[in-house]
């Protein structure tokens, strides 16, 4: 049986994984002003509050999906091997942290205590650990649709593009602007492998998972892509505060992509491919 | 329970054989009872045959026995039949009813029209089957008709008029023969405990050859696969026997000994150009030829002989008369390890049935299909107890059918669960139990087992025997059932020279069985049940029913090439096929069975690609089968085990039987005079194929 | 280390699905719930070659599920190499059936934990052999004991394939399965066309 028969089943977790990676994104961010920007603790607070809501709700969906939740602080038993236990470490970190950093920030006002600088520091670790742990647990060699360099470094450079959406619209933060930039041609590149990988998949195999629904992971596919530009262009034409949001969009859509995208390698999918060139050439020879 | 034993935990071991009704091993099981309840179930290590094992509907058999799904009660029909509503009533008011109405019929002079059939679902253990049944229709003088009919009654009547069965030995076949030929038979899909046996012949350096248009499993594990168009078998081995003639090979002397009418037989095929009938069968001419080298140089050969497959064609009997004849002149007749495989040689007291008793003067319409068919249009059955059967999903020509059963006045199923017979046709059915519920017997090649009863039955679940007494006592006869327990009635069905020393009591105490007292090899006496007293190559019997006497091709009722206008709109040629994970309908094709059901739960249509594509159908759609006859709904699955111009369905699901015809050869008067003969054509029936509409 | 492999003769197996149906019986698997699978391989046109895969969990050297299970509910034991699920440290999650290149792992709904085949163990340290293997009609299904986790020091092992139509030896992975075809005469392509007959389906 496949781990998921129907695409809404996936839906808890998808919807966590892109809560997580926009949260550590603004929490990356956050970490990132308070160390380069001048007044950058004064923006930390609406960004730490986001992301604690987002980890609050996309923590329950996560947590809710489980078959038995109550074991759920097991989940980090494995950590010095499974990449599953290393994420929920990560968020762990992330959440904590977030959390300190934001009771510190109210309880105070700027600049903040030494407690709080490592506090966010240690949230913005947390971040970024969450957003590559995040890419690391599709890397599985039973997830045709799922692994490879290009599809785990996504999450950690759309983050970090976040990230840097978010800093380049601060006040101050133009230089960022670049970085940015930069990100955005590494995701883009990115995505052009996904894209060409899935095409050469639906010649030779494996089936995608969702074969039924091939016409809406097109569509999410050029949506996504067309998220690329739209970002660009807003950037480019000073609408700071439009260009966050399209990455967090994109970050959600990526993410519906990558599921609906799924294409498992088990000896069903094998023997299909096998099946399929045997009746090919059933139909392809003259019987003589 | 004798035949338990008892260990420390209190758990208890009991032996028994498998439900289901595997010609001609039926494998033993070992159950373990502990609490009152069935805990585990395995295959029985001590059985001769099986030797512990068991196939995937073995395994799954405790499935049937613990089914929710399971009658628990007699149940009265409320609102119109097929309205899936009912009522739970008593035994007692539910025999009120039938004995009511069949004594209305008896009283009025025709008792023809209560009708009893009865299947393979009633063979739970034989002795129903054999005796305990037809006893009951015989001494209440109804119409009595049975499962053998829609199976293998025209393979029977081939047999018949040959005057030889086969009936040769798997522990034998495996040790002794040089080769074994299976023809329009697939023991891997339909008797998959025959498989060990074949496999023995093939380690030992002996050769498996599959005769069929699929590539069957068997086919699979076969050195050679022989794909002769579907029904043409009369060429092939008419041709194959003119070549062993030709070339030789045919110990005359022994054909003067052991066989009837050889001079005329011989004349006979070698009319036959062999070129010719290479060109009928689509075949190559040297498949033919390899097939005579083998036959000619290879013995001893075994056939494993379709037990009903080739019966389901039009020109069925003399397909089977051809292949027999050919084992003979082959040499191949009364030595060990040739020959060919059927079925029982162990005789029951048959006495017990009470033919004798049957009102004289009563025309009660034979178990042959055109009888069936004519007495049912006519509107000439007023009761019909179905036991253990299922015709609204085997019998063929279902929306015709269905028509004429409407005008049956009372409708009675007695099974474990409702089918489809019993929701579309039934005012009353009646709960049945379990094998593991009574106590039995069951035969298994030449050894006899006890079927241990291992639990009492559940709810107001009854045995056959339990109610057609008390059926029988309503209708005044109070010797149904004389006997004062099961075990002595089981004890009186033993009583025959081949179970000498037999008792019900012996065979519980042997979880491995008993022998029973049988030639070594069948025929070696060189004696058989014709009238010459030897095998009949020209068979007098069929001479005198205007029957052909010699093999003879004929083209199908309905086919291809001999109905060509009908093939323009129908080209596709709808063939049944056995799968190891069904067992013909049993069990509402076996959906009632979770296992079973996970691996097959519908309908699934074997089509070679390239129908499909010029259909513009993929692997896994859905499709519509439909002819004049009617339309089903089944899914697609693409494979090359099917010829193109062919389609094949598992005989499991009724949407098969909504497209054959409920035709049949041979006259019932045939039947009359042998006993057998009277199968559907099943397998002459053109179809087309297209996507679902909506 | 030791480990265990499955050893499956495709040149036996005849796809009677007794196997699958074996396994749920002796282990009391759910309704429905079946850690066996029986793959088929329709033959090549006009041929006779059809494969049939008998597959369950392949107790990888290299297990993906060990490594992925967030919970150490999956362990490889050290005796033999089988990979077993603790369903008390199960979470839930389902990332073990992601993981699994076999599509050995299934989900019982009812109790919200995965469960998988176990090699038997319990019945192999009894002394018997797994459910799938005593029921297999044909002998195509067996299982050996390898003193090296690669299987190349066994002598059976040693003779046999690594792959077969549907089951891929991933790199890095190491099922410990492996595929004998100890008849050699099976055919193996198609048989040639009878002359004279019409192009199929044009009959």
């Amino acid at each position: 049986m496949s781990p998921a028969e129907r695409l809404g089943d996936y839906v808890p977790l998808l919807l966590f994984t892109a809560m997580a990676l926009i949260a550590s994104g603004l929490v990356v961010a956050a970490g990132a002003a308070h160390l380069l920007l001048p007044a950058g603790w004064s923006l930390t607070r609406p960004l730490l509050v986001t992301a604690l809501l987002l980890l609050t709700a996309g923590g329950a969906m996560a947590m809710l999906h489980l078959g038995r939740p109550w074991r759920a602080g097991m989940a980090v038993a494995a950590i010095g091997r499974s990449w599953l236990s290393r994420e929920v470490g990560a968020v762990g970190v992330l959440a904590v942290s977030t959390t300190l950093a934001l009771v510190i920030d109210l309880a105070g006002n700027p600049p903040p205590p030494v407690w709080g600088t490592i506090a966010l520091a240690a949230a913005t670790m947390g971040g970024l650990l969450t957003a590559m742990t995040v890419g690391k647990v599709y890397d599985l060699p039973a997830q045709a649709g799922w692994r490879g360099p290009a599809q785990w470094l996504t999450p950690p450079i759309a983050t970090l593009l976040l990230a840097s959406v978010l800093l380049a619209a601060a006040p101050g933060g133009a230089l960022l602007a670049g970085l940015a930039a930069a990100l955005l041609g590494a995701d883009a590149l990115l995505l052009t492998l996904r894209i060409a990988a899935a095409r050469r998949r639906s010649r030779r195999g494996p089936a995608p998972t969702f074969a039924r629904h091939a016409r809406v992971l097109t569509a999410l596919y050029v949506l996504r892509a067309a998220l690329v530009p739209a970002a660009a262009t807003s950037m480019l034409l000073g609408w700071h505060a439009a260009a966050p949001v399209l990455v967090a969009v994109m970050l959600i859509i990526d993410r519906c992509c990558l599921y609906a995208g799924s294409a498992r390698v088990t000896p069903s999918t094998e023997m299909a491919i096998l099946k399929k060139e045997r009746m090919r050439q059933a139909t392809a020879r003259p019987r003589t | 329970m004798a035949g338990a034993s008892a260990s420390e935990q209190g758990r208890r071991t009991h032996f028994t054989t498998c439900p289901y009704n595997c010609w001609p091993i039926n494998c033993g099981l070992e159950v373990t009872v502990e609490g009152g309840r069935v805990v585990g179930l395995r295959g029985n290590p001590h059985h001769d045959l099986s030797r512990g094992m068991l196939c995937v509907k073995g395994q799954s058999a405790l499935e049937i026995h613990t089914s929710p799904e399971r009658l628990r009660a007699p149940l009265r029909r409320e609102g119109p039949r097929g309205g899936g509503r009912w009522q739970r009533v008593g035994w007692d008011a539910a025999l009120d009813e039938i004995a009511d109405r069949m004594r209305r019929n008896i009283e009025a002079e025709a008792p023809q029209a209560n009708a009893l059939y009865h299947s393979h679902g009633n063979i739970v253990q034989r002795i129903n089957w054999k005796i305990l049944t037809p006893r009951l229709a015989n001494l209440t003088g109804m119409t009595l008709w049975d499962g053998n009919f829609p199976c293998w009654y025209d393979v029977g009547l081939a047999q018949e008029l040959t005057g030889f069965y086969g009936l040769h030995d798997p522990v034998e076949i495996g040790a002794c023969s040089a080769a074994v030929v299976s023809w329009a038979q697939d023991p891997c899909a339909s008797m998959a405990n025959m498989v060990p046996y074949l496999l023995q012949v093939r380690d030992r350096g002996g050769m498996l050859v599959t005769i069929d248009p699929r590539v069957t499993q068997t086919a699979a594990l076969s050195d050679v696969h022989i794909r002769p168009r579907l029904g043409s078998d009369v060429w092939l081995a008419n041709a194959v026997a003119g070549l062993l003639i030709r070339g030789g090979a045919v110990d005359e002397e022994q054909m003067a000994a052991q066989t009837f009418g050889y001079e005329r037989y011989r004349e006979h095929v070698l009319d036959l150009d062999p070129v010719h009938a290479a060109a009928e069968c689509e075949l190559r001419l040297d498949e033919i030829e390899g097939l005579a080298e083998l036959y000619a140089t290879t013995r001893p050969l075994c056939t494993n002989l379709t037990r009903g497959a080739l019966g389901k064609h039009w020109n069925g009997v003399q397909m089977v008369r051809a292949v027999l004849c050919l084992i003979a002149v082959s040499g191949n007749v009364g030595i060990a390890g040739g020959g060919a495989v059927w079925g029982e040689r162990i005789d029951w007291n048959l006495d017990l049935q009470a033919a004798e008793r049957r009102p004289r003067g009563v025309h009660f319409p034979e178990n042959n299909l055109n009888a069936i068919d004519a007495t049912l249009e006519a509107g000439a059955i007023d009761v019909l107890l179905v036991i253990g059967g299922n015709p609204m999903s085997q019998w063929p020509d279902l929306n015709r059918l269905r028509r004429q059963l409407e005008r049956v006045g009372l409708g009675v199923v007695f099974d474990l669960f409702m089918n489809h017979t019993a929701r579309e046709v039934a005012d009353l059915v009646l709960p049945g139990t379990s094998w593991l519920e009574e106590l039995g017997l069951r035969a298994s090649g030449t050894r006899m087992y006890a079927m241990d009863k291992v639990t009492g039955p559940l709810a107001e679940c009854r045995e056959a025997s339990w109610w057609m007494d008390r059926l029988a006592r309503r209708l005044g006869i109070d010797d149904y059932f004389p006997w004062r327990t099961k075990q002595e009635c089981l004890d009186a069905c033993l009583d025959t020279a081949s179970c000498r020393g037999m008792t019900i009591q012996n065979l519980l105490e042997r979880p491995q069985g008993m022998a029973a007292v049988l030639p070594e090899v069948p025929f070696a006496d060189g004696r058989f049940a014709s009238p010459s007293g030897k095998l009949e190559l020209f068979s007098q019997r069929a001479a005198q029913l205007g029957l052909e006497p010699l093999p003879v091709y004929s083209e199908p009722i309905e086919g291809v090439r001999s109905t060509p206008e009908l093939a323009r709109r129908y080209p596709l040629q709808l063939v049944s096929a056995r799968r190891n994970t069904h067992f013909h309908s049993f069990h509402d094709s076996h959906r009632a069975i979770p296992t079973l059901a996970t691996l097959e739960p519908g309908p699934l249509l074997h089509v070679h690609p390239r129908d499909a594509l010029t259909r513009d159908l993929a692997d896994g759609d859905e499709a519509e089968l439909l002819n004049d006859r009617g339309t089903a709904r089944v899914r697609v699955e693409l494979t090359t085990e099917v010829l193109p111009g062919h389609v094949s369905l598992n005989d499991a699901w009724p949407e098969l039987n909504v497209l054959t015809a409920a035709r049949c050869p041979i006259d019932p008067a045939v039947t009359a005079a042998l006993g057998v003969g009277g199968q559907p054509s099943y397998q002459n029936t053109l179809v087309e194929l297209r996507r679902a509409q909506g | 280390m030791s480990q265990r492999f499955f050893v499956l003769d495709t040149s036996r197996c005849f796809g009677c699905h007794g196997c699958v149906a074996a396994c749920a019986t002796a282990n009391g698997t759910p309704a429905g719930l079946l850690w066996r699978t029986l793959l088929k391989l329709p033959p090549d046109d006009n041929a006779a070659n059809t494969v049939y895969l008998s597959v369950a969990c392949n107790h990888c050297r290299n297990a993906p599920c060990v490594r992925a299970c967030p919970s150490r509910a999956l362990e490889k034991r050290s005796t033999d190499g089988i990979v077993i699920h603790r369903a008390e440290r199960c979470l839930g999650c389902r990332y073990c059936q992601m993981a699994c290149p076999y599509d050995a792992i299934r989900w019982d709904a009812a109790r919200g934990v995965v469960s998988k085949c176990h090699l038997c163990y319990d019945r192999l340290d009894r002394g018997l052999e797994p459910a799938c293997v005593e029921t297999c009609f044909a002998g195509a299904l067996t299982q050996v004991l390898s003193m090296d986790e690669d299987g190349s020091g066994d002598s059976v092992l040693r003779q046999c394939s690594r792959e077969a139509p549907g089951l891929i030896d991933h790199p890095g992975v190491g099922p410990s399965i492996r595929f004998a075809q100890r008849w050699e005469g099976r055919p193996s392509g198609p048989r040639p066309q009878a002359q004279g007959a019409a192009p199929g389906g044009e009959r």
